[in-house]
């Protein structure tokens, strides 16, 4: 299970491995692995999710389309996404490792970090990922569950 | 599955602002021509009905559209059955009403708009005066328009629901075949589909590969001896690609062929090592070959987790029609890791070799040559002159990245180019697009997600453009190029009135001289041109007709119209 992404280092590659064993090894019904905090902690802030709006906006709608349906990229959210997400059972890690070195489409990797962070925050809010009190951050990317998929509404 | 539901009322999202800002109906209106868009529609079209059902509108088609394998073979200037034009994938029309003498005359008689706004890549298909197109996919919704091929009007639609799917190149669909009394098409789900040719109708429904893993279906299908034959999309996910014959009337498969032989391959990368079959294959009826390119192998850019040559990716093969068995392959780019394939329609033509003529195929590289090869054998007989720039090229991409010319969309892309046999030349669309190729330590799979192997990138200020190059086939010199200020990607018409019409991404229409390539008339259609033209004959008069709707892959301005144009009576 080595990382896929260029952009993980190293050192989060650890981290990463170290929040998965912790996640298998020690979590149980009402207990919290390592410093991650549950999904209803908030893996994210609202403001954060807000200057990714515009970033999003800015660099992914033209394919994904501002509402995260999906044009000539593949949709963001909704029942395709539920579907995409539950078959790859993908990580919020290797779904950022992913975003940060491809997109956007034709300028992969272009992006500072920070807009990576911010763009990822506001899918997560669009498909009712509850926010928190931090931002996320590098060392806080291994922490986001894409599953179970948040109730909507 | 796919949904069953009837959504209705429900459009695509984007028709209503691109037709407010398209130049084109305006300029329609004014020259007095009929125009059939979304509003005409309206009136006949109870909805935009969406749940796998046909819409028909009046008037129906009565006329005979049942098409056999010698029409195929053979479809004459009055039809354009199949996407090559024949079996050969020429892309030649023996029409010569309109010639290089009178082509300032040509006019549009009808824009007529699907309603589907995205990259519009459709090789119109006509058959007695009936025009099937496809759309690309919006909202999850794909269709299939049949109209009158001299007017525009609509005579039935039917619209697709695409389930779990995954996009690689926009979400494009590239036509369909007609044949046997019916259309066939495929979709970005992974399906088959055969419609009746009269009534849009539903005849059969076939998956033919896992859309979840990546596999989707892009081309237009090629239909030969009761089969409908077809390959797959999806090169770019940790997929296996493969060529497969289904059987016309009930959509069973016949044959299959999986591109990649496990043979040439470190470990078990074979399995998911790419190799689409992205573009029709060309028919050798003498020799009874199924005669096709076959694209990257996968991880695009990171070549040690695949170590060998990895056929028969970025190949030209030949495999027995009636059994799928492999006959010869011609192996372009061993071990490729610039996403240099072999993607565009392969084209059967007579060339010379040491005096003799003999009979071969050729296709248009990215890598900027045009490969010839001998058709019973598949030795190589001549490499062209490049047609676009090659700098620095076969630099092995590094973590830090290399830049070369070609970039990874060559060369040529997918462009389907034609073939005279009238000059012997093959007119080619190409593109100079310096890029910057990166490779990565260490690159693994997700079943699912897009597995490029790091990244491919315009280096910003470097070149970009396109062209078309006429090249001669029985030297491999080139004829004539035109360099034109924007990548080139669609396809190309050549015409027996010493004609080549082509498109460009900012929405030129051209028509140039076949045996100097002087530009002799260009119609703006407002979105990208970015889509093979045909040509066709209704009531004694030949038309030309070609898609404008614009590229994702490239940015071109997006539309969604299909324009027809005759002589100025």
């Amino acid at each position: 299970m080595a990382s896929k992404w260029g952009p993980l280092l190293p050192r989060r590659r650890v981290v990463l491995r170290m929040a998965v064993l912790g996640a298998l090894v020690l979590a149980a019904p009402g207990s919290v692995a390592m410093a991650c905090g549950p999904a209803s902690a908030g893996w994210y802030s609202a403001a954060q999710a807000a200057s990714g709006k515009t970033v999003f906006d800015t660099h992914c709608a033209a394919c994904h389309l501002a509402s995260l349906a999906g044009g000539a990229g593949p949709p963001l959210t909704g029942p395709q996404f539920v579907a995409w997400l539950q078959f790859t059972k993908i990580t919020g890690a290797d779904l950022f490792g992913f975003i940060s070195s491809q997109m956007p489409y034709d300028a992969p990797g272009s992006l500072t970090k920070s807009d990576y962070e911010d763009a990822f925050a506001y899918i997560l809010q669009v498909n009712h990922y509850p926010p928190g009190s931090t931002p996320l951050a590098a060392g806080s990317v291994a922490c986001v569950q894409m599953l179970p998929y948040p109730k909507q509404g | 599955m796919k949904d069953q539901r009837s959504v209705p009322g429900k459009h695509p999202p984007t028709w209503r602002d691109k037709a407010a800002t398209w130049a084109g109906p305006a300029l329609a209106l004014v020259l007095g021509i009929g125009f059939a868009g979304p509003a005409a529609l309206a009136a006949t079209q109870p909805s935009e009905s969406g749940g796998n059902v046909a819409v028909a509108n009046s008037p129906t088609v009565t006329q005979d559209v049942n098409v056999t394998d010698a029409m195929l073979s053979d479809p004459g200037g009055a039809n354009w059955a199949n996407s090559g034009h024949g079996y050969m994938n020429q892309r030649f029309s023996p029409l010569n009403e309109i010639n290089a003498d009178n082509v300032t005359r040509l006019v549009p008689v009808a824009i007529a708009q699907t309603g589907y706004t995205a990259s519009f890549e459709t090789t119109p298909v006509v058959v007695n005066g009936v025009m099937y197109i496809t759309t690309p996919m919006v909202d999850s919704k794909q269709a299939v328009i049949a109209m009158d091929a001299a007017t525009g009007r609509e005579m039935w639609r039917y619209v697709y629901d695409d389930g779990l799917n995954h996009i690689c190149c926009g979400p494009v669909n590239r036509g369909v075949v007609a044949a046997y009394g019916n259309v066939y098409f495929v979709t970005i789900d992974a399906h088959l589909v055969a419609l009746d040719a009269k009534t849009g109708k539903v005849a059969w429904s076939q998956s033919v590969a896992d859309p979840r893993i990546g596999y989707s279906e892009t081309m237009a299908p090629q239909a030969f001896d009761g089969m409908v034959i077809i390959g797959s999309s999806g090169g770019e996910w940790a997929t296996r690609g493969f060529i497969a014959a289904y059987n016309a009337s009930n959509g069973q498969q016949v044959w299959r062929f999986d591109t990649t032989d496990p043979k040439s391959w470190a470990g078990d990368s074979w399995k998911y090592g790419g190799g689409g079959v992205w573009t029709t294959p060309a028919i050798d009826t003498q020799r009874g070959l199924v005669i096709f390119s076959v694209g990257n192998p996968n991880p695009d850019l990171n070549g040690r987790v695949r170590e060998g040559d990895n056929l028969y990716t970025d190949s030209i093969l030949a495999l027995n029609a009636k059994t799928g068995a492999l006959v010869w392959a011609y192996q372009e780019v061993p071990h490729d890791v610039w996403d240099y394939d072999a993607v565009s329609n392969v084209i059967l033509f007579d060339t010379t070799d040491n005096g003799q003529t003999v009979p071969a195929a050729g296709e248009a590289g990215k890598t900027a040559w045009y490969y010839i090869v001998n058709r019973e054998t598949g030795k190589l007989i001549r490499k062209s002159a490049p047609f676009d720039q090659q700098t620095n090229m076969f630099a092995q991409p590094t973590v830090a990245g290399v830049q070369s010319l070609p970039g990874a969309n060559g060369g040529s892309e997918w462009s389907p180019p034609a073939y005279s046999p009238v000059t012997h030349f093959v007119y080619v669309l190409g593109m100079n697009q310096l890029m910057t190729f990166k490779t990565e330590a260490t690159t693994h799979s997700i079943p699912g997600l897009i597995r490029l192997g790091s990244t491919f990138s315009n280096v910003p200020g470097g070149v970009q453009d396109g062209t078309l190059t006429a090249i001669d086939v029985n030297t491999g010199k080139i004829a004539w190029n035109q360099t034109v200020p924007q990548p080139m990607m669609g396809g190309a018409l050549a015409t027996a009135g010493n004609l080549v019409f082509s498109g460009e991404g900012d929405g030129w229409f051209d028509a140039f001289n076949a045996t100097t390539g002087k530009l002799l008339w260009r119609f703006n259609l407002g979105a990208g041109v970015n889509a093979p033209p045909v040509a066709y004959e209704v009531n004694g008069h030949e038309y030309i007709a070609v898609a404008s709707g614009g590229n994702f892959q490239m940015s071109y301005p997006l539309g969604n119209a299909l324009a027809i144009f005759t002589l100025q009576q």
